[in-house]
């Protein structure tokens, strides 16, 4: 650009300001230059005359182009939308069949109004008068049954949980009669909401309230709180404010103090919040103020959730509970009885809401110094605290409801399931049984569950029993049989909405697949509005149909509601399938197919089709379903050496195929590394293990990736010449500042987390254990004074981060919010402008094989020896322009996904170039296997950024990045960006498919339906993936492993369907296809 | 869009010329020895019983004990690949190059089979990586996963080594590139080169019910794929019979 004879007045910034005019002059500019450069000399007045009508003739072909490119532009926006309303109709179709399945799938529970009336029936209540006429309700989130009781281990360090909380055994040892510890059996699912619905009503709440844990709903079952709410007892309570959603109205006003229960950074404002406002009430003048005094502590729990339970945050919460304990205790009368338990446990990584064992085991604690209390252990040797306490006395969460209700002289409530505890009774255990007893056959008659006749004979046998000792047997075993059934039982499905769910899907793939690979994509483009037309007309047909079913059928179990859905889904799939129809036969679409298989048929789509089939059988074994993340590995790998295989074979040219190979090898490579970040879920063990933790060194990666990302995706815009104008700013600037970001974040919250001090606590140590052998060694000596160096910096380090926590913390959210705002709102709008990664230069003509010349035509015609001018890129126009959107999703991506999570998106983004290199050097653009490619390494990067398909491997904690607390839609969107991180960047970036490394096309239309056909071949992928899911889902319903094993990978499959659809239409077609072809039709289109 | 897009690689345009010349030329390649039903591995799976017999309670060392039975019957193979090479007149025919490499090494037929065995043995330690590349764990069973390797590489490679002679050149031009469907053509013809692949896919496949939990001894790594390889490639080596001439 130095010396410029065409246009000197143009300089550079001006061209690649991508301003419409400027470009579309720039072609045209040599003529009137070259022409001026002779003629004046000759006569000047021909000279502007010439000059006159050229200019003239300029701007009518000028206004000729506008006017042409106006049209072009309308035509192409009109395809466009024609695209867009197709697809939405299409995600309506599997929207309707997801939530049609999903309500015939998630089960719900009958809830029976009916409420324990004592005054009504005396005979409810336990003869005898309470013994306790106050009781204090000590729960604590998460307790798991092997913190309390003493653990001897091995290696002298030792678990941070274990024997810090020792004083419930010691009370347990101290006081046969007057205390008891069990081991504290909660039901899945092991969330809190759950939980205490359990502990209240007795009953057992179903799998769909889980959802429900953000915004839990009042509960209006019968339970104990509402009984003492109705013998007016005063009832005060302190902590999770989960609390406050379900029983605000049965606790006494004054003394009610919930806290913020979700913030699971924030270890102690809860804690000392119960602690502070439960010890004034402990006091003996302000005891008369309430009966039952119930406080949550939720310090353990978050304690968990943030760090895991083997982080020495552990210890001190265990002693402050502890110690608080020790306090109660003290301040215990003799008419109260106090019972400390756990809600459920926590696993290895400090998350529950499954079913392990670890989630399940709790603690139940009950002590009084009432002398009349009559505690009655069973043998010793129910009461083995080897080995962790696995054979300790194990009692059912629900017990606890009965239990309760009897002691505080309370009838027990309606839905109860659970058994009195035996222990807690003593003498009075017989009464006790059979009032239980009575209260579940009456649940029984009112619920219409009587049926069983072994059940009632049973309960006949009790009741004519009388006071026998026998009875007490019969009760137990009557009790824990009707639980057993109604576990089964409310595994009721709603078979009928499940296979029309099913249907509905089956249907959308048919069209699908039909719209993305039979019919040719050029004839798609022009059928749109016929779609449009049809689906209109035949949805409201379908709803009105579906309405008349209604009113003169009136089916008993349709709502209306549902019935309309039905009624549209048919309507939508008839109206997709009519233009079809009308245009081609069954008969040729068969033929189409069988000529698939006959011509288009090579070893790539062989390989494309196997994946799908082998991807969608996955779902027919739970072990393949568990080890999911090692198949599609598999998979990859498989197509990453068939590449290979046929780099080699296939490619002449020998630099080509050198760089094919070298492409190919590297995908290999970095499959395999992302293949090693594992979190394993708990039935791949002992066969996986994990390490997606945030550890120094994947900090360290982070430093790696920020430094070294950028110039790998550099180099790839290198190999088309295209890292010019945009792309260095996107890709040189802004990618290496933002990732510099994230890492700087996840430094400090990696600080914060370990206390600062730890990281250089944990090199002390390693310098420690190097045995000193000579002192007089001049290494040794220094480093002597290293250790001494390193343990005044880690004070120093612990003092500033202490004293600096809150500077930590709001650098932190500045960072996060900063590089949010940058990419998604900022940088987005500023793509949307249309930045090109083109570059005007010149060449002489003998080396211009690298770029196009732009005006061929002229440079014939002036004849001259003169430079040409190229635009460097042009070959990639499109594909560079569109990878800066992708970029624009990776960064937040990366940002809310853990360390080493971040390390594997950024391998994502280069296994997205190389494949993209690799169908471009193998001419697999047009092939299936491209977006099937896609699709799976999708799934690969949603496994190795810490994700498995159960609820427990949820990232709840990556929601407080950007706020402190639960803010729509800050938290929610962090959280589906961490989630489904992967398959956003893929949905996205699967229009590179088509646009990576063509020139820019004089038929966009064409570009236009080879996207959609991508889009669409990755959505019938997708829809395979999830029909297949939700159908092996409904076929195992009543396998034993359906709600750890089925049930999450099927509500994976479904989001994941949805949000791909909307992602695609959004993101992909609307505004990155949209904005870029329509940008480079502007600019380019001649 | 196509046409334009090759202007910025013309200099593809040319070589590809130049390679196309060359594989016409010499577009039949010579498969160096005679399909027969006595080339059928039959050693293969009596090998196999031989180490499955208590391969479930330890497989490391069964692997170890396997692989001299594996050489030697490996070896015993060779000499009957050597038996059906075709004989020299009609490769001189063709080629003047490789009639001279047949009449060095057919005086050379121990020294074939033991260079053979021992280049086998140097290619599993890539065949090691391609194995872990595949995803073979990494803690733990390394020395499984390259027993496993050692004994796939005798089975897959060795026969074609022997076959060609170790003359690499010539094992090439069976792949040239560019030469198009003919590869298929050259892969099923070839009965060695068949059973290989048979092995390859038979290994495949052997990793599919590994994560089953059945809880069956046999489920170990690498057991399955082992067996997979060793049936593969029988199969492979039967199912080519009907192809070849």
């Amino acid at each position: 650009m130095e010396e410029s004879p065409i246009n000197p007045s143009t300089p550079k910034d001006e061209v690649e300001l991508n301003d419409e005019m400027k470009i579309i002059d720039a072609p045209s500019v040599p003529v009137p230059t070259a022409a001026g450069a002779t003629s004046p000399e000759d006569d000047p007045l021909n000279g502007i005359l010439q000059r006159q009508r050229l200019l003239r003739q300029q701007q009518q072909q000028k206004q000729q182009l506008q006017g042409r490119i106006r049209v072009r532009q309308q035509k192409l926006k009109m395809t466009f939308f024609g695209y867009i309303m197709v697809l939405i109709f299409f995600a309506m179709l599997q929207f309707i069949g997801v939530i049609t399945f999903t309500q015939g799938f998630l089960l719900s529970r009958n809830v029976l109004p009916d409420i324990a009336d004592s005054q009504l029936d005396p005979q409810l209540v336990m003869s005898t008068p309470p013994v306790y006429d106050k009781m204090i309700l000590l729960v604590i989130d998460a307790l798991r049954f092997d913190f309390v009781i003493p653990v001897e281990d091995e290696n002298e360090k030792g678990k941070p949980y274990h024997n810090q909380f020792p004083v419930l055994y010691e009370m347990f040892q101290k006081y046969p009669e007057n205390s008891i510890l069990l081991k504290f059996l909660a039901d899945p699912p092991t969330t809190t909401l759950q939980r205490l619905k359990g502990l209240t009503t007795g009953s057992l709440p179903t799998f769909i309230d889980a959802g429900s844990n953000f915004d839990g709903d009042a509960i209006d079952e019968d339970n104990w709180l509402l009984q003492l709410h109705k013998h007016n007892k005063s009832i005060a309570f302190m902590g999770d404010d989960t609390w406050k959603a379900l029983f605000t109205e049965y606790i006494n006003p004054d003394l009610f103090f919930p806290f913020d229960s979700l913030n699971v950074w924030d270890l102690h404002t809860v804690d000392n919040g119960v602690i502070d406002n439960m010890m004034p009430l402990l006091e003996k003048k302000r005891q008369p103020e309430w009966d039952v005094l119930i406080g949550h502590f939720l310090g353990v729990d978050h304690v968990g959730h943030r760090y895991g339970p083997d982080h020495n945050a552990m210890k001190p919460k265990l002693s402050q509970m502890d110690d608080v304990i020790r306090q109660v205790i003290e301040k215990l009368d003799s008419n109260t009885l106090l019972c400390v338990m756990g809600d459920h446990g926590m696993d290895s990584t400090g998350n529950h809401g499954g079913d392990s064992k670890d989630e399940l085991e709790s603690t139940l604690f009950m002590y009084s110094k009432n002398k009349k209390s009559g505690f009655k252990r069973m043998d010793q040797s129910e009461y083995n605290v080897d080995d962790l306490g696995a054979n300790f006395r194990t009692v059912n969460q629900i017990d606890l409801v009965p239990t309760l209700s009897l002691l505080l002289g309370l009838p027990i409530p309606h839905n109860n399931l659970g058994s009195p505890i035996q222990e807690v009774f003593g003498k009075n255990f017989q009464e006790a049984s059979i009032k239980t007893t009575k209260q579940i056959q009456k649940f029984r008659t009112v619920a219409g569950l009587d049926e069983d006749e072994s059940l009632n004979d049973i309960y006949v046998s009790i009741i004519e029993g009388g006071s026998d000792p026998s009875t007490i047997e019969f009760s137990k075993a009557y009790q824990s049989k009707f639980l057993e059934q109604c576990k089964a039982m409310w595994a009721t499905f709603d078979l009928k909405l499940i296979i029309i769910g099913v249907l509905i899907l089956f249907a959308s793939f048919t069209f699908v697949v039909t719209y993305s690979r039979l019919i040719p994509s050029v004839r798609v483009s022009t059928m749109s509005f016929e779609f449009i037309g049809s689906v209109i007309a035949m949805m409201l047909l379908g709803l009105v149909l579906s309405f008349s079913v209604y009113v003169v059928l009136g089916p008993v179990d349709f709502s209306f509601r549902r019935c309309a859905a039905i009624g549209s889904s048919i309507g939508i799939f008839v109206g997709l399938w009519a233009p079809i129809m009308d245009r081609f036969s069954v008969a040729w679409l068969l033929h189409q197919l069988y000529d698939f298989f006959i011509y288009n048929f090579n070893g790539w789509s062989v390989l494309g089709i196997s994946f799908i089939i082998g991807h969608s059988l996955i779902f027919a074994s739970n072990s393949f379903v568990v080890w999911e993340d090692k198949m599609i590995h598999f998979f990859i790998q498989t197509f990453g050496f068939y590449c290979l295989a046929q780099c080699t074979i296939k490619i002449s040219s020998k630099k080509e195929r050198v760089l094919a190979i070298a492409h190919c090898i590297s995908f290999l490579i970095m499959s395999r590394l992302i293949s090693g970040i594992t979190l394993c879920r708990e039935e791949q063990q002992p066969y996986c293990q994990s390490n997606f933790q945030t550890s120094w060194w994947s900090i360290l990666g982070l430093y790696g990736v920020a430094l070294i990302l950028p110039r790998m995706v550099k180099s790839f815009y290198t190999l088309s010449d295209s890292y010019h104008s945009a792309a260095p700013l996107w890709i040189g600037t802004g990618l290496t500042f933002l990732l510099y970001g994230n890492a700087i974040y996840w430094t400090l919250e990696y600080v914060q987390s370990n206390n600062g001090g730890d990281s250089a606590y944990v090199i002390i140590e390693w310098l420690e254990n190097f045995k000193i052998v000579n002192d007089e060694l001049p290494i040794n000596r220094i480093l002597t004074n290293l250790q001494s160096i390193f343990s005044s910096v880690s004070k120093t380090i612990f003092l500033a981060v202490s004293v600096g926590e809150p500077l930590i913390v709001s650098i932190k959210l500045a960072i996060a919010r900063i590089s949010m705002f940058i990419t998604l709102i900022l940088a987005n709008y500023s793509w949307s402008r249309g930045p090109l990664c083109v570059k005007l230069s010149e060449q002489s003509p003998s080396d211009d094989y690298l770029a196009e010349e732009v005006s061929d035509e002229d440079a014939s015609n002036s004849n001259s020896k003169k430079n040409s001018v190229v635009i460097l890129g042009y070959q990639n126009v499109y594909g560079s322009s569109y990878f800066l959107l992708v970029l624009n999703f990776a960064i937040p991506i990366m940002l809310v996904t853990k360390p080493l999570g971040a390390i594997s998106l950024s391998m994502l983004l280069i296994q997205i170039l190389t494949l993209l290199e690799l169908f471009q050097i193998l001419n697999l653009r047009g092939n299936l296997i491209s977006p099937v490619m896609f699709g799976l390494i999708a799934y690969q990067h949603f496994y190795s950024t810490g994700h498995q398909a159960t609820l427990q491997s949820i990232q709840w904690d990556v929601g407080f990045i950007t706020t402190e607390t639960i803010t729509f839609p800050f938290t929610h969107l962090n959280l589906a960006l961490n989630t489904f991180g992967s398959f956003i960047l893929i949905s996205i970036a699967v229009p590179l498919i088509t646009l990576w490394k063509i020139p820019p096309s004089s038929k966009p239309i064409t570009v236009l339906s080879q996207i959609v056909t991508n889009v669409t071949s990755l959505l019938t992928y997708q829809t395979i993936i999830s029909t297949s899911s939700l159908a092996f889902a409904g076929h195992f319903r009543r396998h034993l492993m359906v709600w750890k094993i089925f049930a999450p990978r099927f509500m994976l499959s479904g989001i994941l369907l949805l949000s791909m659809n909307v992602i695609m239409i959004v993101i992909t077609v609307w505004f990155g296809s949209g904005k870029l072809l329509t940008q480079v039709n502007r600019i380019f289109g001649k | 869009m196509p046409t334009k897009a090759k202007k910025s690689v013309s200099f593809q345009a040319s070589t590809t010329d130049e390679l196309k010349e060359e594989t016409n030329a010499e577009s039949q390649v010579e498969i160096p020895f005679n399909s027969s039903a006595l080339l059928v591995p039959f050693h293969l799976p009596v090998i196999l019983g031989f180490i499955f017999n208590g391969l479930l309670e330890n497989p490391r060392t069964l692997l170890i004990q396997g692989i001299p039975t594996l050489v030697a019957a490996q070896f015993g193979y060779g000499i009957l690949i050597t038996k059906r090479f075709k004989s020299s007149n009609t490769n001189s025919k063709k080629k003047s190059k490789s009639s001279n490499n047949n009449n060095k090494n057919n005086n050379n037929t121990p020294i074939l089979l033991v260079g053979s065995i021992l280049i086998s043995i140097l290619l599993s330690i890539p065949l090691f990586i391609v194995i872990i590349l595949f995803g073979a764990p990494l803690y733990g069973l390394l020395t499984e996963t390259f027993l496993l390797s050692v004994h796939l590489s005798l089975i897959l490679f060795y026969p074609i080594l022997v076959s060609y002679k170790l003359d690499f050149a010539q094992f090439l031009q069976s792949f040239t590139p560019g030469s198009g469907d003919q590869i298929y053509q050259q892969l099923y013809k070839n009965q060695l080169i068949f059973a290989s692949i048979g092995g390859v896919v038979g290994a495949w496949f052997g990793v599919l019910p590994i994560p089953l939990d059945w809880d069956r001894d046999w489920q170990q790594w690498p057991i399955t794929i082992l067996v997979g390889g060793y049936i593969g490639s029988l199969l492979g080596s039967i199912l080519s019979l009907p192809f070849s001439e």
